[in-house]
C-alpha cells in the first residue's frame, strides 16, 4: 500500500472525534483538500470524489445511524445525501468547508425525514454493537462495555437536537460555530445543546462508579 | 475541560462507534458518482490526449521530412554559385583563352536559364502566352533536348576535365590562376551533375513525342501519330492528337477523328 493510500486508509477509519480531528489535520497538508477534490470532481474527474467519498463515509454514516436510530432509513438517507453532493456538485462553490457542507445537506435530509415520518422517534431500532479489547483486564472490560451500553442508551434518550449537536462535534468534528451554521441556530444555542447533551452523557456513563 | 467537550465522552463513544458503512452502499454511490460525473470533457480526455500526441508525432514527422526533401529541389541559387554569377566582365577574355573554364562558365549561365524557364512555367500563363508558347515549343523543344543530352553526355568529362585542368605550366602565376579555375570548377561541376540529371529526367518524359521535324507538315505528323500509337501510352499519343488538331483544325483526314 502506499504512503497516500494508507493516509488516506487511516482518514476515512479514523472517527473525526475532537481527538482524531487534531490527527487528522496535519495528515491533510499531504492529501488534497476536500474542496479541490469536489472541483476536481466538478470537473469530470471521478478518482477525485472516490477519495473524497472514502475520506467521508464512515463518519457521515454514523452520524445518521445515531441521528435516525434505525439502519435502514439511515442507509437510505446516506444515500440521498451523496445524491444530493454529487447532483450539486456543478453548483458547487467553495466558499465553506466542505465537511459543513456536506453534514448541511444530511442534517437537512434528516429534517426532511423527520416530517415526511412523524413517527420516527418511536422507530428505535439500533442496537450498540459492544465488543471489548481482548489486551484488557475482565474487570477492566466489563466496566468499559457497560459504559459504552449506558452511552448507547443515554444517546438514543437524547432530544434530537441536542444529539445532533453531539454527533456533529464528535463525527464531523465540527467547531460550535460550524454546528449552529449547519443546523441553522444561532451560535449560543448550538453551544448550549452540546453542552446539555455532553453534561447527560457523562452524568450516564457516570452513574454506575457513583453507585458502586 | 470546558462544558461542550468532555474526553471520556469522546472516548467511550468513539469505543462504541466503529460502524463501517457497507461495501455495497458503497458501490452504490461511487457508481452513482462515476455515471453521473462524466461530462463530455472528461468522456474526450479519454482519447484527446493519444490524438493530440499522435497529430503532434506526425506534424514533427511531416516537418523533419519538408525539411530534409527541400534543399534538394530547391531551385534557388546556391552560395558556391556565387563567384561564378560575380564574373566580370573582365574575365571574359581570360575565360575564352581557357576552353575548360569557358565550358564551366556557359554550362552555369544555361543553369540560370533554366531556372528561369522553370519559375516561368511554375505560373498560370495568360492566354497570349499560351497561344506564343503554343508557337515557340516547335522550335524549342528540341533544342532543349539535345541540349539536355548535350549535356547529360558531357557532365563526367566536365567533371573529369576539372579534375585535369591544374596540369602544370611553365609559369608560376598561370599555377595560381589554374588552381583559383580548379575550385571553380570544383564548386562547379556537381551541380553541372545534377542539373544534367535534371535535364535527362525531364527529357525522359517529354510533352510531345512527334518530332518537330514530323509536325512540319500535317500528312507526316499524323504518320508519325500513327507510328507511336502502337507502343506508345494512349495519354501521349492522346496529347498528340489534340495537338494536331490545334494545329490543323481544318484537316480532313479519317485518322484525325480518332
Amino acid at each position: 500500500m502506499t504512503a497516500s493510500a494508507e493516509v488516506l486508509a487511516s482518514t476515512a477509519r479514523a472517527p473525526l472525534s475532537s481527538g482524531a480531528a487534531l490527527a487528522y489535520a496535519p495528515r491533510m497538508d499531504h492529501a488534497p483538500d476536500d474542496s479541490a477534490l469536489m472541483l476536481r470532481y466538478k470537473d469530470g474527474d471521478v478518482a477525485a470524489f472516490e477519495v473524497l467519498y472514502r475520506r467521508h463515509t464512515d463518519p457521515l454514516y454514523r452520524y445518521l445511524l445515531r441521528l435516525c436510530r434505525h439502519r435502514d432509513t439511515a442507509e437510505d438517507l446516506f444515500q440521498e445525501v451523496w445524491g444530493k453532493i454529487i447532483k450539486s456538485r456543478a453548483s458547487y462553490r467553495p466558499t465553506a468547508k466542505f465537511t459543513t457542507f456536506l453534514y448541511r445537506v444530511a442534517h437537512n435530509c434528516f429534517i426532511d425525514h423527520v416530517r415526511r415520518n412523524k413517527r420516527h422517534a418511536q422507530n428505535t431500532e439500533l442496537k450498540p454493537e459492544l465488543h471489548s479489547d481482548p489486551g484488557e483486564q475482565p474487570e477492566t472490560s466489563a466496566e468499559r462495555s457497560l459504559a459504552r451500553e449506558r452511552l448507547h442508551v443515554a444517546l438514543m434518550a437524547l432530544p434530537d437536537e441536542q444529539r445532533d449537536a453531539f454527533l456533529l462535534h464528535e463525527e464531523a468534528g465540527l467547531s460550535v460555530e460550524q454546528i449552529a451554521q449547519v443546523t441553522g441556530s444561532n451560535r449560543e444555542t448550538a453551544k448550549s445543546r452540546l453542552r446539555y447533551a455532553v453534561k447527560k452523557l457523562r452524568a450516564a456513563i457516570d452513574e454506575p462508579t457513583e453507585q458502586t | 475541560m470546558s462544558n461542550e467537550t468532555d474526553r471520556l465522552v469522546s472516548d467511550t463513544y468513539n469505543e462504541l462507534a466503529d460502524e463501517k458503512t457497507p461495501e455495497a452502499l458503497n458501490r452504490d454511490i461511487l457508481r452513482l458518482a462515476a455515471k453521473e460525473g462524466r461530462t463530455r470533457y472528461s468522456i474526450a480526455r479519454g482519447w484527446m490526449r493519444p490524438v493530440a500526441w499522435a497529430a503532434t508525432i506526425g506534424l514533427s514527422l511531416v516537418v523533419v521530412l519538408e525539411l530534409a526533401i527541400l534543399p534538394e529541389t530547391d531551385l534557388a541559387p546556391s552560395p558556391s554559385s556565387v563567384p561564378v554569377d560575380a564574373a566580370t566582365e573582365s574575365d571574359a577574355a581570360e575565360r575564352q583563352a581557357d576552353p575548360v573554364k569557358e565550358e564551366i562558365v556557359l554550362e552555369s549561365e544555361a543553369a540560370e536559364e533554366r531556372k528561369d524557364s522553370f519559375a516561368k512555367r511554375s505560373r498560370p500563363y495568360s492566354p497570349e502566352e499560351q497561344r506564343t508558347e503554343k508557337v515557340s515549343i516547335q522550335g524549342e523543344l528540341p533544342a532543349a533536348s539535345e541540349n539536355a543530352r548535350r549535356r547529360v553526355s558531357q557532365a563526367p568529362m566536365l567533371s573529369m576535365d576539372a579534375e585535369r585542368a591544374p596540369e602544370p605550366t611553365s609559369e608560376v602565376s598561370a599555377d595560381e590562376d589554374l588552381l583559383q579555375d580548379l575550385a571553380q570548377a570544383r564548386s562547379v561541376a556537381p551541380r553541372v551533375e545534377s542539373f544534367a540529371s535534371g535535364a535527362a529526367s525531364l527529357s525522359a518524359e517529354p510533352d510531345y513525342l512527334c518530332p518537330p521535324e514530323a509536325r512540319l507538315s500535317a500528312e507526316k505528323w499524323l504518320r508519325c501519330i500513327e507510328e507511336i500509337e502502337a507502343d506508345s501510352s494512349p495519354e501521349f499519343v492522346e496529347r498528340e492528337y489534340e495537338e494536331f488538331r490545334k494545329r490543323y483544325p481544318d484537316f480532313e483526314h479519317p485518322a484525325a477523328d480518332k
